[in-house]
């Protein structure tokens, strides 16, 4: 049941409607039971993985703050979730690994493949316990004792699939909170909700037809069809997935929960540790917290050093997160090469812009970090090595002279997509300033109604609604 | 759980407030798309085969070959596989100058069926003499296709309505009957929506595209058959659906159980009828009337309908559809389905999968077709 369908309309409306008729007590467990049924949809043996998942943190968090051995039952907790992890979405990727070297060698590998389905939101889930866990060992939390809001705080449906990365100590708290209907609340997380769709339906799923045809057999393209794929696979992806957290954090904002920030105009970064500041910011704030801190402070002995190794590490395993393949790895490394460069060049790159007057300085660096993220996502998007060594050196060549109209999309369709690509940046610019809801609210009735009115024909009549599943949910 | 209180404090309470905006805002949204769905079908309409690659292939193919086809079997799959145009119109009279086309087309049943039926008979660019229409219970939509256009395409108010009432009155039980009124409407709201309609008008430029292609490709010959050897043979399928087809006859030659289940309930509910035949009586009244009112609209055109159901169905198909059938006029019908008088029907060496006969099945249904529209025609004929 994914948010762009219309069971998930009709099961939100159910739930909502519900939610709101029952007593303050009783909303949670309402939750909890309508969380298990919205994962039940997406995987039945999923569900039984996500309560192992569940039981073993309780008890984990438990005995990290009431049992003598705190650091041991830390470490069980972090290698029982990566194991976990590391079971589900990375052993035959080492073991084909460990197969093409042992290859190498002469010798067979005898560990056969796991045939096991990835459960979906796995990813996420084992981050968050994993911060958990962290957390009360730091004393940053108490363990949660009432088991159905521990376990409320991992299924919470809105963010199961795909996030936002939320930390327990942020949600379970409101947890526990009574939530109460609120008229101006809802109505502005039922905005977000048709924004996020907005961009899933209208703009993510409409690209993804030129995006897929291009990259699914790279090889009979060069040139501008390559160029125009790169460019809107990372417009697409941005679409998809915080058109996806809209919905998320508008689902939630109707209940009453505010979940984490995901996206803040991350095209409009000025550089590589910009744009990762504003891109899933959830899941690089905590990489940055869980990840990046505890290595730099291991390796502070060695200066700067230590803190290039740090964000090294840290972006391969953010690379591995992402993706099993050889193309994420090194989609980590290109964006750990960024982040190291940039901060050994911090003091002479401000020396070199002060050259030049601010706002062109500033244009120039959000070009700059916009094509490095174009060309890195590329390596992301590619089936294989092969196909993105291919787009590379073929980005300049024009033996294959393909129209872009070729390519899945028609000129009209081509230009309602750029169209809505324009306005979400429109948008989002003037959101950066003031909140657009809020100058929406302040519209008299008749200016209101129309946009809503135009807003939903928009949604419904460009929109793509075909069924496509979202992006960072295969994460 | 939800006490009274609970309900008055949704419709006085600020939550009944938003609630009825939100109905008030669908009601405007509602009306401002059958406005809008009225602009697209003036500016820029899609033909009505615009559905899927298959049906527009098969109707573009039919309207440029309007001159020789005059006969049509329609219907799903089965009748896909299971009618070979070129046998029958070799063994039919042939001063009855027949040249049939096959269009079946996968999944194509009732209410989509006789919405295309119309559609096509409405058509002045094809000109048909005879008819062969396949019957099948009406069903409801399954979740994961609620969205997609080809499930969406067709339905109009008086379809729909004819859905809603046909499933309430079948035998259905009261759990599917309120999924299938459920799911119809649902898909009806997205078609009065135009739900995802400019995505679409992008999807059928591709198919048109593709179409093309076909047509130059096959010639003149193509008879719009899909029978298949258990080896990939001609039809209109891509090659990864062939792969598919080879894999079920795969599994289903491992374990033929349900072809056997298929020959007992066909068996069982024939000899059900001919004991009680009382219970031909108990018919759905909605779905005899559209045949009925279908019949007389076909006849007023000049073109003569045959109803048939296909062998294999399911239990509750033959439940719903033998009173019906046994309600229509005899010269109307012809009975292929009883296992009792056709055991090859039901055969395994005739079976591509569980549901399907392969080409050797589907030669021999052909000539029992072909022998029993004579045994109907000539009478007629006279």
């Amino acid at each position: 049941m994914i948010f762009n369908s219309f069971s998930f309309l009709i099961f939100f409306t159910v739930f909502t409607l519900i939610y709101f008729s029952i007593s303050g007590k009783m909303r949670l467990w309402w939750i909890l039971f309508a969380s298990i049924v919205f994962y039940y949809f997406f995987s039945p043996i999923g569900l039984v993985i996500l309560s192992g998942v569940i039981i073993f943190n309780y008890l984990t968090g438990i005995l990290i703050a009431k049992s003598g051995y705190k650091e041991r039952m830390l470490w069980l907790s972090i290698l029982g979730n990566i194991g976990l992890l590391f079971v589900y979405k990375y052993f035959n990727f080492f073991n084909l690994a460990a197969t093409d070297l042992m290859q190498l060698a002469g010798l067979h590998n005898p560990v056969p493949l796991l045939h096991l389905i990835i459960p979906i939101g796995i990813s996420f889930y084992t981050l968050q316990a994993i911060g958990y866990n962290v957390d009360v060992y730091n004393e940053l939390q108490q363990p949660e004792k009432k088991f159905h809001v521990f376990a409320t705080c991992f299924l919470f449906f809105p963010k199961i699939a795909q996030g936002p990365v939320e930390r327990p100590r942020n949600l379970i708290p409101q947890l526990h909170e009574e939530k109460k209907f609120d008229y101006l609340r809802v109505t502005d997380a039922l905005k977000l909700i048709a924004w996020g769709l907005f961009k899933k339906v209208v703009i993510a799923d409409r690209l993804s037809v030129l995006v897929n045809t291009v990259y699914n057999d790279p090889h009979q393209y060069t040139g501008l069809p390559l160029i125009l794929a790169g460019l809107l696979y990372t417009v697409q992806l941005y679409a998809d997935f915080s058109g996806y957290t809209d919905m998320a954090l508008g689902a939630s904002e109707v209940m009453g929960f505010k979940l984490m920030k995901n996206f803040n105009r991350p095209f409009a970064a000025t550089s590589v540790t910009d744009f990762w500041k504003r891109w899933h910011i959830s899941f690089s704030t905590w990489l940055y917290e869980y990840l990046y801190n505890p290595l730099s402070l291991t390796w502070r002995d060695l200066k700067k050093t230590g803190m290039v190794l740090a964000i090294f590490f840290t972006f391969v395993i953010s690379g591995l997160w992402h993706g099993v393949g050889w193309v994420f790895v090194l989609w980590g490394v290109i964006n750990g090469i960024a982040l190291a460069y940039e901060l050994y060049t911090v003091k002479w790159r401000k020396k070199f812009w002060k050259k030049f007057s601010p706002r062109v300085s500033m244009q120039v660096c959000k070009i700059i970090t916009f094509i490095f993220t174009v060309l890195s996502f590329t390596f992301a998007r590619s089936n294989s090595l092969g196909d993105a060594g291919y787009i590379f050196t073929h980005f300049f060549d024009l033996s294959k002279s393909v129209s872009p109209f070729a390519l899945g999309l028609n000129p009209f369709n081509l230009l309602i997509a750029i169209g809505a690509i324009v306005l979400m940046e429109v948008i989002q610019y003037y959101q950066s300033k003031e909140s657009v809801r809020a100058i929406i609210a302040s519209k008299p009735v008749r200016v209101r109604w129309a946009i809503y009115c135009l807003a939903i024909l928009l949604i419904l009549n460009l929109g793509d609604f075909s069924g496509g599943s979202f992006i960072y949910i295969q994460f | 759980m939800i006490s009274a209180e609970a309900v008055s404090f949704i419709f006085n309470s600020e939550m009944g407030k938003l609630l009825i905006k939100c109905l008030f805002l669908c009601l405007v949204v509602l009306t401002a798309s059958i406005g809008l769905s009225a602009l697209y079908k003036r500016f820029n309409p899609l033909p009505y085969s615009f559905a899927s690659g298959t049906l527009h292939f098969k109707t573009t193919y039919l309207q440029t070959h309007s001159d020789s086809i005059n006969t049509l079997f329609a219907g799903s799959s089965r009748v896909m596989r299971e009618i070979d145009p070129h046998l029958f119109d070799s063994l039919v009279d042939s001063s009855l100058h027949i040249k049939s086309f096959n269009y079946g087309v996968n999944w194509l049943a009732a209410s989509e069926l006789f919405y295309f039926i119309d559609k096509l008979t409405n058509d002045s660019s094809v000109h048909l003499k005879y008819i062969f229409i396949e019957l099948s219970k009406i069903k409801f939509v399954d979740f994961p296709n609620l969205n997609t256009t080809r499930v969406t395409h067709w339905y109009n108010p008086h379809d729909y309505w004819f859905t809603i009432n046909s499933t309430l009155h079948s035998n259905s039980s009261i759990l599917v009957k309120a999924a299938s009124t459920a799911s119809n409407s649902v898909s009806f709201i997205s078609h009065l929506l135009n739900l995802g309609y400019v995505s679409t008008l992008n999807d059928f430029s591709a198919t048109k595209k593709i179409t093309e292609e076909k047509m130059k490709q096959l010639g003149n010959t193509y008879d719009g058959f899909g029978g298949m050897e258990g080896v990939a043979g001609k039809d209109v399928m891509e090659k990864s659906t062939e792969e598919n087809v080879l894999n079920r006859t795969t599994r289903f030659l491992k374990n033929t159980n349900g072809l056997t289940l298929r020959k007992k309930w066909s068996q069982y509910e024939f000899t059900k009828f001919e004991k009680q035949p009382a219970l031909l009586d108990q018919y759905n009244p909605v779905y005899l009337e559209r045949l009925n009112q279908m019949t007389d609209q076909l006849m007023s055109k000049g073109i003569y309908p045959v109803f048939l159901i296909t062998p294999r169905s399911e239990k509750e198909q033959y439940e719903e559809l033998l009173p019906i059938y046994a309600h229509l006029p005899a010269q109307h019908k012809i009975e292929i389905c009883d296992s009792r008088k056709y055991p090859e029907l039901y055969a395994v060496e005739n079976s591509l999968d569980e549901t399907h006969l392969n080409k050797k099945g589907a030669r021999i249904l052909t000539k029992i077709l072909a022998e029993k529209f004579s045994q109907i025609h000539e009478p007629l004929a006279k």
